[in-house]
């Protein structure tokens, strides 16, 4: 196999090719651990990368296949992970000063699971700080920059992962998704991102935010991807006990059915009203794709209640986040950048009182959402970032760019009711506006169906060749 | 909104909190999580929240709406 061959492999392309033997798991470690050294550095990407254990792993990987004993479906497939899931023994410091040098004792579960599959682990992706942020800018470690154009923000807060992925450095990536954060970085590079529903992963070992919200998934090139990574991670897990104890399905069997006859909603009201004509026409077009693949189309008009899920969210993430920090935030504030500084504080400012009544109307919001949306589809389709990537200068908080406050709020206003009300939503990409950087849509489902998300996903890109492009600086 | 809620607020921030707050301007993120704190008093008001309703609802409910195969 030639270099380009190894690095256009999706994940799932790179996991045949190891069960084929076309390629080693040292080969293909190796090569991860060169473009990462390579380019990691012009896309600010990489956190640490642990090149020596990497290629260790890879070796017994071999090893362990030459022998017959294949751990799992990643068996060999080098990944590289946000830098908020702790290892023991490897630094962990969460896009921070204030966790510079921080080594936990213990790993999190959805990296052992991933090792359990049999994935080699080789290093860890830059984030925003302390994940608080949802356009990559981070003032501690630097902003993680686009690999379509650099100029460009990569979303967050899992910027790095999607930076690393969408640049073919690595195959997939865990990030983590409190108030859009796998699918802000998924819809600015170009991939395929999931949020699970809330408590579908385990966050046992993961840097908490906000854990009413908190949810831990893949972002990875395409939905069979995250399917496969979904299949490691998914389930209880006695260390999280909020994780739940639903049955989980298999992800990957079912990708190929057919969507005919499935119901897909669209809104009539609330979520294009801050959309540009140019993202409504890709989303809309990604709908045709659907519809010609035989899916039923229906309009539903989402509730009132759905339009206060967005601020809601912010509400719960900035208090949680704020009880988490209340210490550092006390007694070292300098030490943080100061858009993380001023969200963290203003979230101390909530009383009890509101924290309780924002956290019991998730009940309420979701139950008028899901009778006005489920009761007559299968998913609900809606658009992602209401308007083209913007620039790293157009949406620096330090530089108080005129309109920040409004581009922050409008881009949330399509991504954080799902946060809000747990369920699961991915990011697909669908095409590139005129600025050359991607667009993507949302789909959503029932709470613990991401089967049937990943099953529409997967036959759209099957579609579609948006995913065949490679970013130019990094084919 | 005002001011003298959003000075209530980040007076308790430094001097309640001890948070730096008065090295920072606070006041549009101030009048943001004011707005939020009305919008979750108002929306629970409207929807007529019952008392018994607490965060354990949401997670029932969610394995409620969950498809059956």
């Amino acid at each position: 196999m030639t270099d380009t061959t190894l690095h256009e492999m999706t994940l799932a392309g790179a996991a045949r090719a190891l069960q084929t033997g076309d390629v080693s798991s040292e080969d293909l470690t190796r090569h991860t651990i060169n473009r990462l050294e390579t380019h990691g550095p012009v896309l600010n990407c990489i956190a640490a990368v642990y090149a020596d254990e990497a290629i260790g792993s890879a070796k017994a990987s071999d090893a362990a296949r030459v022998r017959g004993e294949t751990t799992g479906t990643l068996h060999g497939v080098p990944m590289a992970h946000k830098d908020m899931y702790y290892r023991a023994g490897w630094t962990s410091e969460n896009g921070s000063k204030i966790r510079q040098g921080h080594v936990p004792d213990y790993s999190s579960t959805a990296i052992l699971r991933l090792d359990q599959a049999g994935a080699i682990d080789v290093g860890r992706l830059n984030m925003v700080e302390f994940a608080l942020g949802i356009t990559g800018h981070n003032e501690i470690t630097g902003h993680v920059r686009n690999p379509w154009h650099t100029d460009y923000i990569t979303g967050g807060s899992s910027s790095g992962s999607g930076s690393a992925v969408a640049a073919r450095l690595v195959y997939g990536s865990l990030g983590s998704d409190t108030g859009g954060s796998i699918r802000f970085p998924a819809a600015c590079c170009g991939i395929t991102g999931i949020k699970p529903t809330w408590s579908r992963v385990s966050r046992y070992g993961a840097m908490p935010l906000a854990p009413s919200l908190d949810c831990v998934g893949p972002l990875a090139r395409t939905a069979e991807d995250c399917a496969i990574l979904l299949n490691a991670i998914a389930g209880y897990d006695e260390n999280d006990p909020r994780s739940s104890r639903h049955p989980v399905d298999d992800y990957v069997d079912g990708l190929e059915n057919s969507i005919r006859g499935l119901r897909i909603a669209v809104p009539a009201n609330l979520f294009y009203d801050p959309v540009t004509d140019e993202i409504r026409n890709h989303v809309e077009q990604s709908l045709d794709v659907l519809r010609q693949a035989g899916a039923e189309i229906v309009t539903v008009t989402v509730p009132d209640s759905t339009a206060t899920a967005n601020m809601l969210n912010n509400l719960i993430g900035a208090t949680e986040g704020a009880s988490f920090h209340s210490r550092w935030l006390r007694e070292r504030p300098e030490d943080y950048g100061s858009p993380t500084l001023i969200r963290f504080m203003v979230g101390a400012m909530c009383p009890a009182d509101r924290y309780q009544e924002a956290l019991a109307l998730r009940t309420v919001v979701l139950k008028e959402f899901s009778d006005a949306v489920f009761e007559k589809a299968d998913l609900f389709h809606l658009p992602l970032m209401p308007a083209a990537v913007p620039t790293v200068e157009e949406t620096d908080f330090a530089k108080k760019t005129d309109g920040f406050a409004e581009f922050v709020a409008s881009t949330g206003h399509c991504v954080r009711p799902f946060n809000y009300m747990g369920l699961p939503t991915a990011s697909i990409p669908c095409g590139f506006t005129g600025n050359g950087l991607p667009v993507s849509y949302q789909l959503v489902g029932r709470p613990f169906d991401e089967k049937t998300i990943l099953n529409a996903a997967h036959v759209y890109q099957k579609e579609t060749d948006w995913l065949a492009q490679t970013p130019p600086m990094f084919a | 909104m005002s001011d003298s809620r959003i000075q209530t607020i980040t007076d308790w921030a430094v001097q309640g909190q001890k948070l730096p707050a008065d090295a920072l301007d606070l006041n549009e993120p101030a009048a943001s999580v004011l707005k939020a704190m009305d919008l979750a008093r108002e929306t629970a008001r409207s929807l007529d929240l019952p008392f018994e309703t607490e965060p354990a609802s949401f997670v029932k409910l969610l394995h409620d709406l969950a498809p059956t195969r």
